[in-house]
């Protein structure tokens, strides 16, 4: 890929302006949800720091937004301000809709990060620079502010890498105006079959967030120690209930894509029920839900079979603190899906025609995922825990099945069910390497966007929803991994 | 009289499961120690006294004058935290020079006086490391210099020697003592540690489950503990209940006899229970009568444990609780 883009590709590519609009809006687009984000999480990480009704249930579903399916999401807009929306406002094709997408996915990651940072520069701090006869805005900015840049800086980084090389919701709400490089990356293979342009553009791509990922890694890395939330202070009932007020309003204000999403898969051209769904049990015009979910499964539990031993690998190379599993750590972040798949195209053009090429290409996107979830949890072991097991004779490898494993199982399964959800939502990779008979429920999903019609678009909706749930359940999988850990 | 430095009157401050009602006076120059055991209520009447929490009642004065309604950056009282409450991410200098900058301080003046403080604590060596490069002892001294810093009237420390080991504590407590004594500072020391504040402070008032249970100078609360719980607190081991003191031949009640009160060596036969060596001297469990008595001092040759000893028991010398 990289000899295919550095050749012709990239001076031609650098030297185009349309693609320069492109990557200048990409930046735009990646920078202004990255301020906004911080700043609604930072309000929103200090009002965590109180006991509110509700509380624990909206810090559990802070994490829900970063496995909804891409698909899932950009359908939720549409049904909530798309051309035939809830709302009657068609906002497709508006940077507005876009900005929301970005703040619907990353408020609740930059909301934790910032939240614990907070909880461990404590009320110690502010409270000692108090006594030192600082006002509560001078003890924000001398004290508070310093040690939270990191996490600011991380958050925003991370915000900025999704945002900048996002597919799903820009490709169906952005029209031509708003597309991001990625989409560029799509079209130009999907459409012109131009292996050099597209290769190129993904170099452009890949420079950017490989640039902003080290510097997400500078970050993350002065952000030392683990980041324990602390215990919530007490507030005034009254003041409590009214902050619970807020936070949950802004909760549905944020997540109404979602209910949105659930109330349109309801409203089918035979009126308000159950049609929608009872139109994909029986066929329907498009791919049968019951073939599209078989694809699903099947592709991604073969993923999640190659996925958890490399993640497992990679992750004791990286908890016994190898260079180059931190290195490793960071291509994931700067390899976009749809890159991904111009990827193996490119690389192994006789896979097209298995559809081990799909696994494969899952598997990619989930081992890392799988892998953070467990570094952290062997990374807490005692070592005395394994020095005791060798000093009673057991090897490297005993060690491991006999201590290792069965300490960490709780995060082997958090990582299970989060790669789990990243590969049954996958969009972008498998719209490139897809073919009719392995049609998945996220193509199935997006085909039935593109047909006129309301029952296809109810169907749409009413497969989304399936596919939402399928997603909850497992992040309720991986929450409950994650609170054994 | 003078005003004192510091006083809580009346204060109240109720938490689930707690209770806090004190007043207390600290007179300038002065140390008083508020000594209790974890969940008296101390560290929470600091805070009152530092404004980081309001009382529900009561009123605080600053030398005379009511700031109970002042937030803690308009108190100008220094306070030295637990943990040390260190800024990480600034340097040794720039945590001692905080409040100064606070204050609006010339640079020239804060230079001058947090190379006067390096000096005096022996910091200078360390004055571009930030806390995490220090260890334990060090962190205490640039905690303590910061909060002096601005030469605050009043100092409020909550268990400063808390986190160290018992070898360091010895050291810094004297060198507290000194520099609290030099700077001229009231003082508020919480702990939970009887030798600490005997040795630190002109005066200490007990607390117990939130109240005031008797307040004067070290010796004389040592000597005449009001009651038992107080008396066992503090350290002593010899509180006898109504039966051990009728055994003994003490007056109805309960007693406390103090070391002086028993003389080993001639007398009566004890039998020894149990021998701690201590160094210079000895601790040792005696059983009187049937009843457990402790006795600690210089002693040789060390008796052995089963053994008799002869003990003479002074009863005119025992305490009424």
């Amino acid at each position: 890929m990289i000899r295919r883009g550095l050749g012709p590709g990239l001076a031609r590519a650098l030297a185009d302006p349309y693609y320069w609009g492109r990557f200048l809006w990409s930046l735009e687009y990646g920078l202004l949800a990255s301020l906004l984000v911080i700043a609604l999480a930072l309000p929103l990480a200090y009002a965590l720091r109180y006991r509110f009704p509700g509380r624990a249930l909206l810090v559990a579903l802070l994490g829900v937004p970063f496995v909804m399916p891409t698909i899932v999401v950009a359908a939720g807009f549409l049904a909530l301000v798309g051309p035939r929306g809830l709302l009657g406002v068609d906002l497709s094709g508006t940077v507005f809709v876009l900005v929301w997408a970005s703040v619907f996915y990353n408020l609740g990651m930059a909301a934790r990060i910032l939240h614990g940072l907070l909880a461990r520069t404590g009320e110690g701090l502010e409270a000692a620079a108090r006594t030192l006869g600082a006002t509560p805005f001078r003890a924000f900015r001398r004290v508070t502010l310093p040690l939270l840049w990191p996490g600011i800086l991380a958050a925003g980084g991370l915000t900025f890498v999704y945002t900048f090389a996002s597919f799903g919701v820009p490709l169906l709400l952005g029209g031509y105006r708003y597309a991001t490089l990625e989409v560029e990356v799509y079209r130009l293979l999907a459409y012109q079959l131009d292996f050099a342009g597209a290769s190129a553009l993904v170099l452009w791509q890949a420079a950017v967030l490989a640039l902003v990922s080290a510097g997400y890694l500078w970050a993350g890395g002065r952000i030392a120690g683990g980041l324990q939330p602390g215990e919530p202070r007490a507030l005034a009932p009254g003041a409590a209930r009214w902050l619970s007020a807020l936070l949950w309003m802004g909760f549905f204000l944020v997540t109404a894509p979602l209910w949105a999403l659930l109330l349109e898969s309801l409203r089918g051209p035979e009126g308000f029920g159950l049609g929608n769904y009872l139109r994909l049990l029986s066929g329907g015009d498009g791919v049968p839900l019951g073939q599209a979910l078989a694809n699903t499964l099947r592709f991604s539990l073969g993923a999640l079979l190659l996925a958890a031993p490399v993640g497992l690998a990679y992750a004791l190379a990286a908890a016994r603190g190898s260079r180059l599993a931190d290195l490793a750590g960071l291509v994931p972040l700067f390899v976009s899906p749809v890159s991904l798949g111009v990827g193996y195209l490119l690389a192994y053009p006789r896979l097209r025609a298995s559809a081990l090429v799909l696994v494969l290409a899952y598997a990619t996107l989930a081992y890392p995922l799988f892998a953070r979830s467990v570094v952290p949890a062997l990374r807490g072991l005692a070592p005395e825990l394994l020095e005791a097991a060798a000093t009673l004779g057991a090897g490297p490898f005993r060690r491991l099945l006999r201590v290792e494993l069965p300490l960490v199982r709780p995060a082997l399964l958090s990582g299970a069910a989060l790669a789990l959800a990243s590969a049954i939502g996958e969009f972008g990779a498998t719209m490139l390497l897809v073919r009719p008979e392995w049609t998945t429920l996220t193509i199935a999903i997006y085909q039935r966007l593109g047909r006129p019609g309301i029952a296809n678009y109810g169907e749409a909706m009413a497969m989304s929803v399936l596919l939402a749930a399928l997603s909850g359940l497992l992040f309720a999988a991986f929450a409950k991994g994650a609170e054994l850990g | 009289m003078a005003e004192p430095a510091l006083a809580l009157v009346g204060v109240r401050h109720r938490r689930p499961g707690f209770g806090l009602e004190l007043g207390l006076e600290v007179a300038p120059g002065q140390t008083l120690a508020l000594l209790g055991p974890s969940g008296s209520g101390k560290t929470t009447a600091l805070k009152i006294a530092a404004g980081l929490e309001s009382p529900e009642a009561g009123r605080v004065f600053l030398g005379g004058r009511e700031v109970t309604a002042l937030p803690p950056e308009r108190r100008g009282v220094g306070m030295l935290f637990q943990n040390y409450a260190l800024f990480p991410h600034l340097t040794v200098y720039e945590n001692i020079a905080f409040g100064l900058v606070e204050r609006g301080w010339r640079r020239d003046r804060i230079r001058a006086r947090v190379a006067e403080l390096l000096e005096k604590t022996g910091l200078g060596p360390h004055r571009e490391k930030r806390p995490g490069e220090l260890s334990g002892g060090e962190q205490q001294r640039v905690a303590l210099a910061r909060a002096l810093a601005p030469r605050p009237p009043v100092l409020l420390l909550d268990e400063p020697l808390g986190a160290l080991d018992l070898r360091l504590r010895e050291a810094l407590l004297l060198e507290l003592k000194r520099v609290l004594r030099d700077e001229g500072v009231a003082a508020l020391y919480v702990t939970h540690d009887q030798a600490e504040a005997f040795v630190l402070a002109h005066r200490v008032l007990i607390l117990r489950d939130g109240s005031p249970v008797q307040e004067g100078v070290p010796e004389a609360v040592y000597r005449r503990p009001k009651d038992a719980w107080t008396a066992r607190f503090l350290g002593h081991k010899n509180v006898l209940d109504r039966e051990a003191a009728a055994r003994l031949g003490l007056p109805p009640g309960t007693w406390l006899l103090p070391n002086a009160a028993l003389i080993p060596g001639e007398g009566e036969p004890a039998r020894v229970e149990e021998v701690l060596f201590l160094g210079p001297r000895v601790g040792l469990w005696l059983v009187l009568r049937g009843v457990r008595l402790y006795w600690e001092g210089p002693l040789e040759p060390l008796p052995q444990p089963g053994a008799p000893l002869p003990l003479t028991l002074r009863p005119e010398r025992g305490v009424p609780l």
